[in-house]
């Protein structure tokens, strides 16, 4: 215990020697903070956004905005792509129909799709919402059929020699066997969708005045560099807020199923 | 992956033909979705008229023809992603062999990491301008941070049996690294370099997307601002297609850097 507090001491000790030498460049070189500003302005400016509002509103009204498209689109992502991955591992002729269509999709970057995203769903949460399903249900479909795939063979026979017909065997050995991987591909779905919710405020957030990605182009479009800066750093700590807790749910699955 | 299923001939023809079912029907179901159903080629233009449009783009739009924008994308993220494994690899390998290193690099890069690369976009218009340097300095952020973590997991998880059995041979610190650690590393430094292949050409078509004059992402963006559904299609099946060649390039290249790997996961 006292080991991991040494080395987080010293971890930000080390980081804020890194802060020390940016706010030296800037202030020896005498850099123009529309350029890049010193890291106590960015310091403040997180502080004021917090309180003053921009756009739509306060800070916390671009983190709730992003988070309802991250949602939005994630849940979605879910609630398709679970249940397709597990029909494509059960069933092999559905999964022959389905992963023609799926590889020759997957290799189009998700933001490719956001000006149809737009015609079709107009400028709204709809159309980032459309881009962060795209993003994020490969994986998850991906996961899903493996973990049905790898079933350990030993559990389905027993299942079977005790009389079990094949949707029992689905429901009853496949589907909970399944969940350590199926977690996994949530987790990648995660990290995904995130990207590409920054990557959609960016490219369809035409319109909207909400969101951690308009206050960066905001940034950006009023030469303020620290606010791009400090909208930069809020969506980084969230998503590893998103990236460790979802890390510790990972590890409960996995301790669970090493038990049964 | 499932071509390696599929063991047998008639395995093999049964793929085949479910593959042309499937697509078959798509392309029928896209084409009298667009033209009897829907009819609205702005919204969704007929699989005919994607063609019409693919033809547009090699005759030459918006200053150029499907070559030339394709070239400009590539030559930014080929530039980007070499800068970014020349950085990345390294410094990777750096930080998992010299302790201090790590110290002193570990936590900047542990704070960059999380922030997605697309977000950098705004910043980089800001800090080079639209042209063609904002985006390589893109590109490299995003190529630079999977081949950092990569190369850093595939040094630190060399196995001790290897390190040691060099070592009672006499190898020096210089031999263990370079003739044992990142041998045995490579191919998940490898991996990492695919993972930045993908993240690079993502986010080309982002940056293209948000600001650019020519590029394939720049392509799709001019077809919705006038009103040309059929060239945002053609866009994105170049896209695909560019992509699709990227990859076959790579597992080429990974065939010939790591080729013991293929007979290990048979």
């Amino acid at each position: 215990m006292s080991g991991s507090f040494f080395t987080l001491s010293r971890f930000a000790l080390v980081f804020a020697a890194w802060l020390f030498g940016w706010w030296a460049i800037t202030w020896v070189l005498n850099v123009n903070p529309t350029f890049l500003p010193p890291p106590t302005t960015v310091f403040e400016r997180l502080a004021t956004m917090a309180t003053v509002s921009m756009g739509d509103g306060t800070l916390i009204v671009h983190i709730l905005g992003s988070l309802k498209r991250f949602a939005t689109g994630f849940a979605l992502a879910v609630i398709i792509g679970i249940p397709l991955g597990f029909a494509m591992g059960y069933f092999k002729p559905i999964n022959k129909l389905v992963t023609p269509i799926f590889e020759a999709i997957r290799p189009i970057p998700p933001i490719a799709w956001a000006p149809f995203a737009i015609l079709w769903f107009g400028l709204n949460v709809g159309a980032q919402a459309f881009v962060i399903l795209l993003a994020a249900m490969p994986p998850i479909i991906i996961n899903a059929q493996l973990a049905i795939r790898m079933t350990d063979g030993r559990l389905i026979d027993a299942a079977r020699v005790f009389g079990a017909g094949p949707l029992r065997v689905l429901a009853e050995v496949a589907l909970p066997s399944s969940i350590p991987l199926v977690f996994t591909g949530l987790r990648i779905g995660v990290a995904n969708g995130w990207m590409a919710l920054i990557a959609a405020e960016l490219v369809a957030g035409d319109g909207s005045s909400t969101g951690l990605g308009y206050l960066i182009l905001q940034g950006q479009r009023t030469l303020n560099a620290d606010l791009s800066i400090a909208a930069m750093i809020v969506i980084g700590v969230i998503g590893a807020l998103l990236d460790v807790s979802l890390n510790r749910l990972n590890r409960y699955f996995q301790g669970w199923t090493a038990q049964t | 992956m499932s071509r390696r299923m599929s063991k047998t001939g008639r395995d093999r023809l049964e793929t085949a033909i479910y593959a042309t079912i499937s697509v078959v029907s798509v392309l029928v179901f896209w084409h009298v979705f667009s033209v009897h159903m829907l009819k609205n080629e702005f919204i969704l233009p007929s699989p005919m008229q994607v063609i019409g449009g693919l033809e547009r783009l090699t005759l030459g739009y918006l200053g150029g023809n499907l070559l030339y924008h394709t070239g400009s994308s590539l030559l930014i993220v080929i530039t980007g992603y070499l800068i970014g494994l020349g950085i990345g690899i390294p410094l990777g390998i750096m930080m998992a062999w010299h302790e201090p290193v790590n110290r002193i690099i570990g936590p900047v890069v542990a704070v960059l990491r999380p922030i997605p690369t697309p977000a950098w976009i705004p910043l980089a218009i800001l800090w080079f301008g639209i042209g063609m340097s904002g985006k390589v300095f893109v590109i490299i952020l995003s190529a630079m941070v999977p081949c950092i973590f990569n190369s850093f997991t595939a040094i630190r998880e060399t196995p001790r049996e290897l390190l040691d059995a060099a070592r009672t041979m006499g190898a020096g610190k210089r031999t263990l690294l370079f003739e044992v650690a990142i041998p045995s590393g490579l191919p998940t430094i490898v991996a990492g370099m695919r993972i930045a292949l993908g993240n690079a050409w993502a986010t080309i078509v982002a940056a293209e997307l948000v600001a650019a004059s020519a590029g394939l992402g720049f392509l799709i963006l001019a077809g919705y601002r006038n009103f040309e559904a059929p060239v945002m299609a053609a866009g994105i099946i170049s896209i695909a297609i560019v992509g699709l060649i990227m990859n076959f390039a790579f597992q080429w290249f990974e065939s010939r850097i790591t080729p013991w790997r293929e007979s290990e996961e048979r």
